[in-house]
């Protein structure tokens, strides 16, 4: 390479750079291709231009940020309500049965919607890393999941994936002291009922079965689990 | 001089991001609550600039968060933290507003002049109010938006906002050059003085 300035760019070159400059205004191009644009824009007075614009453009959205900032504080606030009220609630004199303590990570599951979203979600955001296909299983997967805030009773709809054979349903099931009381549906939907025993305190029960729902979430061989309605 | 005002790209934030998805993996809720905190703007940022709407963002931030706290295992550590995150929200996303986050084949290949089918004395006088910003995301499409958002607010390679949204990069490319004369034309028509 001679050390002279070049004179004559290449329309190719500065195509290419000029598509370039909004990242390397967010600085994550590689070494290669910033040291690419930083030597062009030199020699360039359109992509200079374009720069400074672009820079204006990127220092607008990045201030945008405070009105979030704002959002943040309030669910901050909206969340020590929903610890703060439950607290409060376990010394409710009138209470007829104490609840378990709650452990942090049940706070934030009760934090977090049960929501028909998330329930698709969970289905789509495995497969989303190889390549997406089942979409279509999507509508099927939404009408299952009830958004359930209250857990009312103990009866459950699991999907397993196609690969989990009868001995390994009956074993995850098992571990949440689970039993299978219908299906499999064509769609693959287990009814489950997790231990019932009249004794069972009321609270017991829930309990019981919200820690079921968070084990058998968290298998990776149950692609869905939500309450029956 | 440009100054990233956040550290989103930085090796440090990455190990650090990755670690919590690991120890939430673990069921280590008080990680995923640093997680969360991590993400929140980003994500409300994410979300409004694509949807273009206020209105149940902070739901949607939690079902997104909610797929990251159960399926954190399944994270592979290949991909940015971000990449994966803002994938599981790009999708939710599409899978949401399906009508609205259509393709945007038709509109790029336009003429310049047909964003501003009716550009009337109310865009006008609605960018004075200095918000020139927000009426020209208005102008974009949904995907040209989710482009530009996440090459200036969430600091992306085109090439991660390519796997976000399962385009090829040139197609990123193609949606930023619209999206940038747009955004060009309006500022400097209505230059800022902040
Ligand atoms: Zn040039």
């Amino acid at each position: 390479m001679p050390s002279t300035h070049s004179t004559v760019i290449s329309k190719n070159e500065h195509q290419k750079v000029w598509d370039l400059l909004p990242w390397y205004i967010n600085h994550s191009l590689n070494a290669s291709e910033q040291e690419i644009v930083k030597t062009h824009v030199k020699t360039c007075l359109t992509c200079r231009i374009e720069l400074a614009q672009q820079q204006q453009v990127f220092e607008k959205i990045q201030q945008t940020d405070l009105l979030t900032q704002v959002s943040q504080a309030s669910l901050a606030q909206l969340r020590k309500r929903i610890v703060e009220q439950d607290r409060s609630s376990h010394i409710e004199p009138y209470q007829q049965v104490s609840k378990q303590p709650e452990s942090s990570a049940r706070q934030i599951m009760d934090f977090l919607k049960y929501g028909a979203l998330a329930a698709s979600l969970a289905i789509l955001s495995m497969p989303f890393m190889l390549a997406t296909e089942n979409q279509g299983s999507v509508a099927e997967y939404r009408t299952l999941a009830n958004p359930s805030d209250k857990m009312t009773d103990n009866m459950l709809r699991v999907v397993f994936s196609d690969e989990s054979s009868t001995a390994e349903i009956e074993a995850i099931l098992s571990g949440v002291s689970g039993h299978i009381v219908k299906g499999p549906s064509p769609q693959g939907v287990y009814e489950v009922q997790i231990e019932n025993q009249k004794d069972t305190a009321l609270a017991k029960k829930d309990f019981m079965v919200r820690d079921a729902i968070t084990l058998l979430r968290r298998n990776p061989s149950v692609l869905f689990v939500d309450l029956v309605q | 001089m440009v100054t990233m005002q956040k550290s989103y790209r930085s090796q440090e934030q990455q190990i650090k991001e990755k670690n919590l998805i690991t120890q939430a993996a673990n069921g280590n809720a008080k990680a995923f609550e640093q997680l969360y905190q991590l993400y929140f703007n980003r994500l409300y940022q994410f979300i409004f600039q694509i949807t273009r709407r206020q209105d149940s963002i902070e739901e949607v931030i939690n079902d997104v968060m909610f797929v990251v706290w159960e399926k954190a295992a399944t994270y592979d550590q290949t991909c940015r933290p971000s990449t994966w995150i803002l994938g599981i929200a790009y999708l939710a996303l599409k899978n949401v507003e399906q009508s609205t986050l259509r393709e945007d084949r038709v509109v790029e290949y336009c003429d310049e002049q047909d964003y501003f089918p009716n550009r009337g004395s109310t865009a006008v006088s609605q960018l004075e109010m200095n918000n020139w910003l927000e009426v020209a995301f208005d102008r974009l499409s949904a995907e040209q938006r989710a482009v530009v958002e996440m090459t200036y607010y969430q600091g992306l390679h085109y090439s991660e906002i390519a796997e976000i949204m399962h385009c090829p990069e040139n197609t990123v490319k193609t949606r930023m050059f619209h999206a940038r004369k747009i955004l060009a034309k309006l500022l400097s028509e209505h230059p800022e003085r902040s």
